[in-house]
């Protein structure tokens, strides 16, 4: 018992203890800067600050004269006008220095301290949407959410020559994507009222879009969309109340390759994507439908934590690349019918990727005459690898996406009868291939095995080296899958990363390459200690990482 | 100190959200629940208030809470406001300036539905909410600037049925919550004001 709370306690410190690109923090830091500026300047537009926030009888900010323990602002500069608008300009200030990342935790601290300010001024025009937001701010105070697209990733880059680090702590977007989850279960567990279940024949929807307060639109369209309306409650509460599942789906998502009935069944039913799809259909309709101000974009703003930041990264390239072929269609289509030549047609189409960013290595014999082209030794130099790995007789090395085993031979020669090399990969048929070249050749001491793609399929502490040649930037999770690594080697056991530089005339298309930095950070979040091998190859480095002993 | 921040990290992040989650858990208020489950409830009620205390100042300070509403309830009695008002020298006639989704009464509407002042007029299930009053207060005070020819303001709550079946609601022709605002009494403010 204690020694599964012991290791339950351990998977908790990793998982707080990860990194990742910074993306998603970023991506959120602005949409979140954008909706709270937004909602505030429509406010000034309005011309309701005082309104709102001023004291009676220039506003129904009650608190500040009513309240005994007013907030602290109201205590320094004395209730009345002025002080409402000195509190909402700070706060507009703050959100334009969160939104373009000037000194970003100060700002972020302070619009979440000026809108909590104005919350107390204003009790009641403080809506749950607000709490959202200002918790979403406080969180990401103590995030890196500035570490890309801000003003002080520039200064550091430019000015100071410190920047940021490529990854950074992941844990402020677990804890934004935790309180996703628990604001939708929280407000499922709330929804008392008959009309959202089964007894009030699922009627809220359409009762609440009838309200005129809130209606963007008069009733005449309801009788019509009943049955949809119906339907609408129903799924609204079900996803509500299946929120806490997604925790679990987007673990199952990121870990598809493992074994599990369930997991495959959600993972095939798409069940995770399908959850995320109705939050933001949900959203949607309800800025179509009704006048609920910035909450349904305020929510749709935290939606990014929901996503992997390689995901995101993924989406932007699909999205990209879609633009990119949409303007070559309309270009074309624009020539086609008279207008001016285009002036370079798209004759060079990367099929490097999928949009997974995941290459297909089926059918390994074509494959093969590639992997094993004797050109290859003249910029792969198998020989340098080897020598780098510095493997001794008698040790167990792993090559991870070994493909059609171009390493083998060499690494069985280096670590003798006595040791042992592990080829893996994960296409089927590439296992097939070494197993038949590991005979055909005579290596009795390789063994070719299938290994899940998000970890290195062996047991704990059980290799001396791994090698990873031409795949890292193949893979989905490196942190997480360094960390593998990391528990795979012995204490002391080292792992080499070869891949191609950014300047390299071969390799995967320029997005998809890695700088030597990134898979430095990587190594070093999965708790090793890398170092870039001052031995380079042609088109390629090589980061080695220790585990420490 | 690297080796025990991602404990310290850890522990802080658990703490977090366990906290979050004490505050955020449904409990009911005592007296919606059967006699013999009061006790309980009240004790539940009891033990999250102490668990929460020491949080309490920083929850304040940044007015956070993880009790999170979305609609719900969805009852069918509601209301809608009417605002008027009558001119100088008229005894009983009132003219309508506002009402919801009422495009040849929509004075200042697109401030009166911004969100945060519909926060503070939208009757609540126990009727007014505290801003009431003073919504009343500047809402005359802002026909008042607009309309010289005006010396009351009234504003009230129709209660409606909503009736999606009929195409939105049905008006039952009572109203309540009514308030009204003279101009008098706004100069006599204005006044006031102007003097200090």
């Amino acid at each position: 018992m204690r020694e599964r709370l012991r290791a339950l306690w351990r998977a908790w410190v990793e998982l707080f203890d990860r990194r990742e690109k910074p993306t998603v923090q970023v991506l959120v830091r602005i949409l979140i800067a954008t909706a709270v500026l937004g909602d505030l300047l429509y406010a000034w537009w309005l011309d309701v600050i005082a309104a709102v926030w001023a004291p009676p009888p220039h506003g129904t900010g009650y608190a500040s004269i009513w309240d005994p323990n007013p907030p602290f602002m109201v205590r320094w500069f004395g209730p009345g006008v002025d002080t409402a608008e000195l509190v909402f300009w700070i706060a507009v200030i703050a959100a334009l220095l969160f939104l373009v990342g000037a000194a970003t935790r100060i700002s972020a601290a302070v619009l979440a301290l000026m809108l909590a300010q104005l919350g107390h001024m204003a009790p009641e025009g403080d809506r749950g949407i607000d709490f959202l937001l200002r918790t979403a701010v406080a969180i990401l105070v103590f995030s890196s959410c500035h570490a890309r697209w801000s003003v002080d990733a520039w200064l550091r880059r430019r000015v100071f020559k410190r920047p940021f680090p490529e990854l950074v702590p992941a844990w402020p977007r677990y804890l934004l994507f935790a309180q996703v989850v628990w604001m939708y279960f929280s407000a499922g567990h709330n929804k008392g009222d008959r009309a959202w279940g089964p007894l009030g024949h699922f009627r809220a929807l359409a009762n609440i879009l009838s309200d005129p307060h809130f209606a963007r639109f008069d009733g005449s369209w309801i009788p019509y969309a009943m049955p949809f309306l119906a339907v609408g409650t129903a799924i609204t509460v079900l996803f509500e109340w299946s929120s806490p599942l997604m925790p679990i789906l987007t673990w199952w998502h990121a870990t598809r390759e493992r074994p599990g009935r369930l997991r495959r069944i959600a993972n095939r039913l798409r069940l995770r994507w399908m959850w995320i799809a109705t939050g933001v259909a949900f959203h949607i309709g309800i800025a179509v439908t009704m006048r609920l101000g910035v909450f349904p974009w305020g929510m749709l703003a935290l939606y990014p934590v929901l996503f992997h930041p390689d995901e995101i990264e993924q989406a932007a390239r699909w999205l990209r690349g879609r633009i990119a072929r949409t303007a070559a269609a309309a270009l074309l289509l624009f020539a086609a019918c008279g207008g001016s030549e285009p002036s370079a047609p798209a004759q060079h189409q990367h099929d490097h990727a999928s949009a997974h960013g995941e290459h297909r290595f089926e059918k390994a014999d074509e494959w093969a005459k590639l992997f094993d082209d004797p050109s290859r030794d003249a910029w792969q130099k198998p020989d340098v690898v080897v020598t780098l790995l510095a493997l001794e007789p008698g040790m167990t090395v792993v090559d991870i996406g070994a493909g059609t085993g171009y390493f083998m031979a060499r690494l069985s020669r280096a670590v003798g009868d006595k040791g042992k090399v592990i080829a893996t990969d994960i296409e089927p048929d590439m296992v097939r291939y070494m197993k038949e070249r590991a005979v055909r050749e005579k290596l009795g001491n390789v063994e070719a095995i299938l290994a899940p793609a998000d970890d290195v399929g062996v047991a704990a502490g059980s290799v001396d080296r791994v090698l990873v040649v031409d795949t890292w930037h193949h893979i989905h999770d490196r942190e997480q899958y360094a960390a593998h690594l990391a528990r795979a080697l012995e204490p002391g056991g080292m792992v080499a990363i070869v891949d191609f530089t950014l300047e390299s005339k071969r390799g995967p298309p320029p997005d998809h390459r890695l700088t030597p930095d990134t898979v430095m950070a990587e190594l070093r979040a999965g708790g090793l200690t890398p170092e870039l091998a001052s031995e380079s190859l042609p088109d390629q480095y090589v980061v080695l990482g220790r585990r420490p002993r | 100190m690297r080796g025990a921040w991602p404990h310290v990290r850890a522990s802080l992040v658990a703490l977090a959200i366990v906290v979050g989650l004490i505050d955020g858990c449904p409990i009911p208020p005592a007296k919606t629940v059967p006699e013999g489950y009061r006790d309980t409830v009240k004790s539940w009620a009891h033990l999250r208030h102490d668990v929460m205390t020491p949080f309490k100042p920083l929850g304040e300070l940044l007015r956070l809470r993880q009790t999170w509403k979305l609609f719900p309830t969805a009852k069918i009695q509601q209301h809608r406001m009417w605002v008027e008002a009558r001119k100088s020298g008229t005894k009983d006639s009132w003219e309508l300036l506002y009402r919801p989704h009422d495009p040849d009464h929509d004075l200042f509407a697109d401030r009166i539905e911004y969100r945060r002042l519909r926060g503070v007029w939208n009757p609540g299930t126990s009727g007014t909410r505290s801003g009431y009053g003073p919504f009343v207060e500047w809402l005359s005070a802002e026909i008042f600037s607009a309309r010289t020819d005006i010396d009351r303001v009234r504003v009230r709550m129709e209660k409606i049925v909503i009736d999606p079946d009929e195409g939105g609601f049905v008006p039952s022709g009572s109203f309540e919550l009514e308030k009204t605002q003279g101009r008098a009494k706004w100069q006599r403010q204005r006044e006031k004001e102007a003097g200090r």
